[in-house]
Parts: C-alpha cells; sequence; structure tokens
C-alpha cells in the first residue's frame, strides 16, 4: 500500500521534472480512428519520444520528445515504418501491407 | 408556499415553450445525401435550435425551417436521430443549406477528449451508467461478478462460506430484483440467478449498463430496482481486434483462459469465437475449521455468434452459448472418501445452453422507425447438494419479442408498440419433493417519448400481460429529464414491477445450515412501486472535469416472499409479506479529473431496509446501511503504464438469531464495520499488456464464519451467517494479448 502510494508520487513527479523537450509536427497519411490510435501506440514506444497525438482532421502528428534522445528524421522513419507517411517520406510498403482495412486506401502509402 | 412552488413549476413549463419576437427570421433546409439515389432528400421533423438557448423549431415535410435570427456569431444546432448532430456559427440570416450525416448506429458524440472508464450521459432520460472496457479491466479477474468492485451502485457480497454463490445488490435490494441483460435479453433469470454473474467472462465485455430505478417497459415487467445490461464484443465492430488472448492465474492455483477471434466474411458477414475456461483446486484452509475456503471450481464457458448487414435494410444477429460449470467444496476429505455422511460435502453443477437470434428492419428513408425482432431459448440444469440437503432443477425458457418503433409527425413524438411471450419451464426437486411450474406470459406493450430539443424528455409506458396462472399483470411505468443548463440535469422515474419467486433457487444459501425450511403458505407474485430521482452536475475546474450525481430511491413492496430468519433461530420461514417492505437509498458521487490522467471517485451510499416478520418491523439482516469508495486511477503521459486503488468502507450489518457456536460462543446483533483494499498495475509493451494485483491487501477476513465447523451435522449448524470477506488476500497475474 505504502508502497504503491511512493510510486504513484515518483511517476507524478518525474513527469512533472521532465527533460527539455521539443515538439515536432508531421504531416501524414492517416484516414481513420483506428490509424490514429495505431500510430500513437506505436510511436510512444520509441526511444525519446514523450507523448504524441494525431489530429484526424488535419491529418498531422505532435509529437513531443527528447532532443538528446532522437530527432525529427528518426521520428518521421518511425513513423514510416508504422505504415503511415511522414512529410516527404514515404510509408514503408511492407508495414502499409499489414495496416488495418480502412487505413489501405490505395494511394495513401505516400 | 405551494402556490409559489406551483406558479414557478408553471412558469418553468410555459417558459421553455415560448419564443422570442424578434423580426429577423433566419430560414433554410436540411437534407440528407442518398447515395442510392445520388440526390438530397429532404429531412422532415429535424430539430433545429440555437445553442443554449430555448429556441426551437422543428423542418416542415420538405425540410424547410424558419426561426427567429439570434444575432450574428450564434451557434446553430441540426440534430435528427439517426444522423450526426451538426452544429453551424451563423452570421447572417441568409438561406442556409445542411446535409446532416446518418451515423452508422447511435453513437455518442465523438470527442477528442479522453472519456472516463464510467460515464453518465447527458442525453439519456434513464439514470444509466455506463461501465466501458477500462473500468472492466480494473478488476482483478474475470467474470461479472467482479466487474463492480470499483462502481459504488452495486455491492457484491458472499451468500455464504460454503457454496461460492455470490449475491449482487442494487438499491439495497438482493440481484433477484433486479433484471440482468445481455445486449437486451433478459438472462440469466430464474434458477441461473444464483451463479449467473460468474458465467459472463470480463473480457468478453465490451461495456456494462446500469440502469437505476424504473426501467422502459420495453424490457418486461420484472424489474423492480433497475436493469444491468452487457454488451459483449461484437464481430461487425472494427475496434474489436482479430484475435484476443487473456491469461491469469492466482497463487492460489486459480488460473483462467480467455480467448476469442473474429472473422469478417465478404462485407455483410462477420463472426465471432469466444472461449473461456477456468481451474482452481488447491485446497485452501486458512482459518483451520477444516472447511475449503473457496470450493474447487472448473468452469468451460464458449460463445458463438454471427452478424449479418445487408449494407440497406436488414441487420441480422444469432448466437449459440454453452456453459459448464462445477464447483465443489465444503469439508475437507480424503480423495479416496467422499461419504456424504461422514463429511459435510458441496457439489454444485451448472450446464447451461442459450441461443438467441435478432431481427433488424431500418427504413434508410425513415431513419426514425425500425422494426426489431428477438427470440431466444435457454436451458439450464442445475444440480446442488449441500451438506445432506439437496436441490436439482431444470429450467427451459423461451422469449420473444417484436418493436416497431416510429414517430408522430416529427421525432419530438416518438413511440414504440410491441409484442411479446415469455415461456418458462421449471422442474425441480428439493429434498426429494418434486414439482413443476410452468408459465405461459404473453403480453404486449406501448411507450410514448416526447422530447423537447435536447431539454426535456418525457418516457411514459404501459404493458399488459397475461400470465396463465395470475392473470391480467399490467405495469406501468414513466420516467424523464430536464437540463436545467446543458451541465445540470435532473432524471425521475417511477413504475410498477412484478415477479414469481423461485423461493428455494433464490435463496439457495440457505441450504447451508442446519436451520429447518418450512413454506407456511405458497408464495404469490412480488409486486413492487419503485420510484426515484437523479441530479447529476457536470463542472469543470479549470481544464479538470468532473460530475456529481445524487440519487434517491425508494422501492415499496405490495407483497413480497418474506424470509425470516427473526422468529425462529432454528427455522426459516416462508410467507407473503403481511404489513410493510420496504427500501430507501440515497447515494452521491463524484468523479473527479485532478490533473491529466488522474482521476479519483469518491462515493457515498446509505440504504434503509426493512421488513416487517411476524408482525414486527425490522432492518432487513445483512445489509451494509452506510458504505463508502474511493477508487483512483492514473495513467502515465504515454499510456505505458496504469495504476489503480480501491478503498471500500462497510459498515455494520444487522444480524439474526442464530445457534450459539460451542467455541466462539453467540453472535453479536450488529456485524462490525471492515475496509477491503485493492490495487492493480499494467504495463503496456507495443504488441501486448501485463497486469498484476491484489485484492483484499489489507487481509481482512471475518473470522469463523461458519457456527460449529466441527459438528455439520448437528441440529446447531450454520454456514449463512456470512457479512463479510471469507477469502483473504489474493495475488494474480494476467497477460493481454491482442492482434487488431
Amino acid at each position: 500500500m505504502k508502497n504503491l502510494l511512493f510510486l504513484i508520487l515518483a511517476m507524478t513527479i518525474t513527469s512533472l521534472v521532465s527533460a527539455q523537450t521539443d515538439t515536432l509536427v508531421v504531416k501524414t497519411s492517416v484516414l481513420c480512428d483506428e490509424c490514429k490510435e495505431r500510430i500513437e501506440h506505436d510511436l510512444s514506444f520509441e526511444k525519446g519520444i514523450k507523448s504524441n497525438v494525431v489530429n484526424l482532421d488535419t491529418k498531422e502528428v505532435t509529437v513531443v520528445y527528447n532532443a538528446a534522445k532522437t530527432d525529427p528524421q528518426k521520428i518521421r522513419v518511425a513513423i514510416t515504418k508504422i505504415g503511415y507517411s511522414a512529410d516527404t517520406l514515404k510509408a514503408d510498403q511492407k508495414a502499409f501491407n499489414k495496416l488495418p482495412l480502412c487505413c489501405r486506401e490505395p494511394g495513401h502509402e505516400n | 408556499m405551494y402556490l409559489k412552488t406551483f406558479r414557478l413549476v408553471l412558469f418553468l413549463m410555459v417558459s421553455f415553450h415560448a419564443t422570442p419576437i424578434i423580426a429577423q427570421e433566419l430560414k433554410g433546409k436540411v437534407v440528407e445525401w442518398d447515395e442510392s439515389m445520388k440526390m438530397d432528400m429532404p429531412l422532415t421533423g429535424a430539430n433545429v435550435y440555437w445553442l443554449n438557448t430555448t429556441t426551437g423549431v422543428n423542418t416542415d415535410a420538405v425540410g424547410n425551417f424558419s426561426i427567429p435570427f439570434n444575432g450574428a456569431g450564434s451557434k446553430l444546432v441540426i440534430s435528427f436521430v439517426g444522423f450526426q448532430n451538426d452544429t453551424l456559427t451563423i452570421a447572417d440570416p441568409s438561406f442556409l443549406n445542411v446535409t446532416l450525416k446518418k451515423s452508422v448506429e447511435l453513437k455518442e458524440i465523438n470527442v477528442e477528449a479522453r472519456q472516463g472508464t464510467t460515464t453518465i450521459s447527458t442525453l439519456n432520460p434513464l439514470n444509466v451508467e455506463k461501465l466501458n472496457e477500462g473500468e472492466i479491466l480494473k478488476a482483478a479477474c474475470c467474470n461479472l461478478s467482479e466487474a463492480f468492485e470499483t462502481n459504488p451502485t452495486i455491492n457484491v457480497s458472499y451468500k455464504d462460506a460454503v457454496t461460492g454463490a455470490k449475491e449482487i445488490q442494487l438499491l439495497g435490494l438482493s440481484g433477484i430484483y433486479s433484471q440482468l441483460m445481455t445486449e437486451n435479453i433478459p438472462n440469466m433469470r430464474g434458477i441461473a440467478g444464483i451463479y449467473g454473474l460468474t458465467f459472463i467472462p470480463g473480457p468478453w465485455m465490451e461495456s456494462i449498463q446500469i440502469t437505476k430505478g424504473s426501467g422502459s417497459v420495453a424490457n418486461g415487467f420484472e424489474s423492480t430496482t433497475g436493469q444491468i445490461n452487457i454488451e459483449f464484443k461484437k464481430p461487425e465492430e472494427k475496434k474489436t481486434p482479430r484475435f484476443y488472448l487473456n491469461l491469469f492465474a492466482e497463487e492460489n492455483s486459480n488460473a483462467e483462459i480467455n480467448t476469442f477471434f473474429k472473422k469478417k466474411f465478404s462485407g455483410k458477414w462477420s463472426t465471432i469465437l469466444m472461449a473461456h475456461a477456468n481451474y482452481m483446486d488447491k485446497t485452501i484452509d486458512r482459518n483451520e475449521d477444516g472447511f475449503h475456503d473457496m470450493p474447487h471450481n472448473k468452469q468451460l464457458n464458449l460463445y458463438n455468434r454471427w452478424n449479418y448487414h445487408s449494407g440497406k435494410n436488414l441487420e441480422s444477429q444469432f448466437g449459440f452459448k454453452f456453459i459448464q460449470d462445477e464447483r465443489h467444496g465444503g469439508q475437507i476429505h480424503p480423495d479416496n472418501d467422499e461419504d456424504p455422511y461422514k463429511y459435510y460435502i458441496t457439489e454444485i453443477s451448472n450446464t447451461r445452453a442459450e441461443a438467441f437470434g435478432k431481427l433488424g428492419i431500418v427504413f434508410p428513408k425513415k431513419p426514425y422507425q425500425s422494426i426489431g425482432n428477438i427470440v431466444s431459448v435457454t436451458y439450464h440444469d442445475l444440480k446442488s447438494d449441500i451438506g445432506l440437503k439437496k436441490y436439482d432443477a431444470v429450467q427451459k425458457t423461451i422469449y420473444y419479442q417484436s418493436i416497431f418503433q416510429s414517430i408522430i409527425g416529427n421525432t419530438n413524438h416518438q413511440y414504440k408498440l410491441g409484442v411479446g411471450y415469455q415461456y418458462d419451464l421449471l422442474e425441480d426437486e428439493f429434498n426429494f419433493l418434486p414439482s413443476v411450474m410452468e408459465q405461459h406470459v404473453p403480453g404486449a406493450f406501448a411507450e410514448y417519448t416526447y422530447s423537447y430539443l435536447e431539454k426535456f424528455k418525457l418516457v411514459a409506458g404501459i404493458r399488459g400481460d397475461y400470465h396463465n396462472e395470475y392473470n391480467w399483470i399490467v405495469t406501468p411505468r414513466m420516467h424523464g429529464k430536464y437540463n436545467f443548463t446543458e451541465d445540470l440535469i435532473l432524471r425521475w422515474s417511477g413504475g410498477k414491477s412484478f415477479r414469481v419467486p423461485y423461493p428455494v433457487a433464490d435463496n439457495i444459501s440457505i441450504l447451508a445450515s442446519s436451520k429447518e425450511i418450512r413454506f407456511d403458505e405458497t408464495a404469490r407474485p412480488e409486486e413492487a412501486w419503485n420510484y426515484g430521482l437523479n441530479l447529476t452536475k457536470r463542472y469543470s475546474l479549470g481544464t479538470n472535469e468532473g460530475t456529481i450525481s445524487i440519487d434517491f430511491y425508494r422501492t415499496d413492496f405490495i407483497n413480497q416472499l418474506i424470509v425470516d430468519q427473526y422468529s425462529e433461530t432454528s427455522v426459516v420461514h416462508f410467507y407473503n409479506l403481511d404489513g410493510k417492505s420496504n427500501a430507501t437509498s440515497f447515494q452521491v458521487m463524484l468523479n473527479q479529473e485532478l490533473r491529466k490522467q488522474l482521476n479519483i471517485r469518491l462515493a457515498y451510499k446509505k440504504d434503509d431496509v426493512e421488513a416487517t416478520y411476524n408482525g414486527t418491523v425490522e432492518e432487513k439482516p445483512m445489509v451494509a446501511t452506510d458504505r463508502a469508495l474511493m477508487n483512483i486511477g492514473f495513467e502515465t503521459q504515454n499510456n505505458h503504464w496504469r495504476f489503480d486503488y480501491t478503498l471500500v468502507w462497510e459498515g455494520k450489518k444487522r444480524m439474526v438469531n442464530t445457534f450459539e457456536d460451542e467455541q466462539y460462543g453467540m453472535r453479536p446483533d450488529f456485524s462490525p464495520d471492515f475496509f477491503v483494499m485493492n490495487a492493480q498495475i499494467t504495463k503496456v509493451f507495443k504488441r501486448f499488456e501485463i497486469y498484476g494485483g491484489s485484492e483484499n491487501i489489507l487481509d481482512f477476513v471475518q473470522e469463523h464464519p461458519i457456527i460449529n465447523a466441527d459438528k455439520p451435522f448437528s441440529n446447531e449448524f450454520d454456514a449463512t451467517q456470512v457479512w463479510g470477506p471469507v477469502e483473504g488476500r489474493r495475488i494474480y497475474f494476467g497477460l493481454r494479448f491482442s492482434i487488431k
């Protein structure tokens, strides 16, 4: 019990006093809620990524990241490997083929 | 004073109908784009109103409307049942063309913000708490009986110390007075009610809706205190994973597996196959009374369902379910010696098969109109040996219902008409005394809904059913809501219910004692009135949202089957109510976001339940008058960790006169109060999740739950006087894996 409260407290503090972060906005080829969920989930596991939110209307991913651990190009490449385009980079074909049906409309790999 | 109140009410009723007189009119047309005809079709009866005002109109037969202009920059809302709402900012009173988009289903409006795991709708006139997947996952494990752990409205407790039977309480009354439904089909009725909660695996559930108070007449005459509806994972829905696997293990060696596969064929057919199995065979006797603390349990549960969507106007679903469940408990005995005269053994087996079919017809030109048909057939076989007492029963039920739904003129006046039929055949044997109960109940109902924009709603319904033994059953019900503002809502409900009791099955735990069971007279149907009020306020403190919800409900029985343990110590009397029996329930619940991803829920509940026992009004035994709950949920910013913590305080409970325990003496008149604490941690990985937690962390248990445990065949044995946890601290781990 005590340990758990301590853990919660510790998590709260670490997320408040976080390291120097930068923000990057990437244009991408999302189409539906499933694409949004997929990018947000998968991208959150990339090194140095603090948070990321996909906006379906503007087709943009807003990424907050630790500049000491990653850089914009690495983040764009990570997005292409999930199966979506990232600014000028095309989606990885293999990853694209594995996407849910509603994210796979032809012409959206780039 | 009264006159003043009356005037105020009158004023309120008149004022939201009044339309301010402004010379300028905004005119427009509301249409939908019909894909098959490649043209715009006018929408008749759509609601058009200015946001946060009482000024609203409906579109006419060709979709035209005219509304007083509210000034530049005002927001105009256009809504219609079956379509997504549209909100437009109006700059000037020039002619407006609006095309509404059809909502694929009646979805809640899509919001960017993260939704709470428990939500209370502001649109629904019924007081419904929706527990979605996030809330269901907070429970340790794996079935419906555990899903209410973080919810203050429903209490779940063990009924005795040997069979593992659990009872839920809603508004202070036993679960037999609420109605359990799976996707709006009444389920787990009669003899299935006792163990039914453990037959619905957690990971199969998409959401749970708890409706407090009198519900709609469309679901029958049985529910008194409310309804609990379960929605399962649906094969046609995109968010349902294609494959799902959940493994779960407890330190007491309870192991569970839940899995499902989804398959879509062409665009029209889809199916899902779900399986659940659990196995627990470790003998635990922590209090050293010679009895299993928990019975050994084996369960296999299979469910296959199909969905057909014609793409135009026809949707059909059907499915099959099979459940086999066995429990073995009681006194610990050698494997090779199962002599029931030597050892007090409990042996309970349930076999259940269900089949259901649904057929829905919609009218693409009239999105407000539909026809729904439901058929369900169930077979349930219960065998129970509890010591030397025996209750075996087979119940077969058929349920059929057709509902036609449409509007009168426009969607402000909606109605439902329905016919139904319920067949029940119960063949049971109590201590070798067989009996048969056959019920045929055809019926019909009508329900009318009046809506004024999204502000005021009134639903009034009546149903008439003809019972082969009890003749006419008339069930009137009414509920409604009024939005004082968008965020302050008052709901009310009132209605009658009728229920044929199952004296032994409803009270199966009573067999776990040497008390004599005496049916003083033939049980008559139970009838009750229930009425209630709910006030819900949504607010925000800065960017943090919160909800406060206050409930007040009252149930008055006209007749009830009284289970009397007060009058005599060694006999349980069953007789019909002579006098009054009622339950008053008050609850206040606060849900507050403390900061992003950190939520707290605080609740307090007071249940006053009393009935007339042999001429004297007494508090109902084993009901906690006071109960409080705190739940804290926290998720890290990247959603990789989830923490959940629950603390429940349960107040003292009235106990009945019972035998004296030779070692531990007499039971007091009231049980002590106690705390139960649960916590869970989930770690999310890229392709799977692992979780672990502990239930009853404080390790609080009722000491000596069984009276005279060393002499189970004496005249003074009783395992039914259970007021608190019988299981100590439990530690568990689990894994979830899914492929989207």
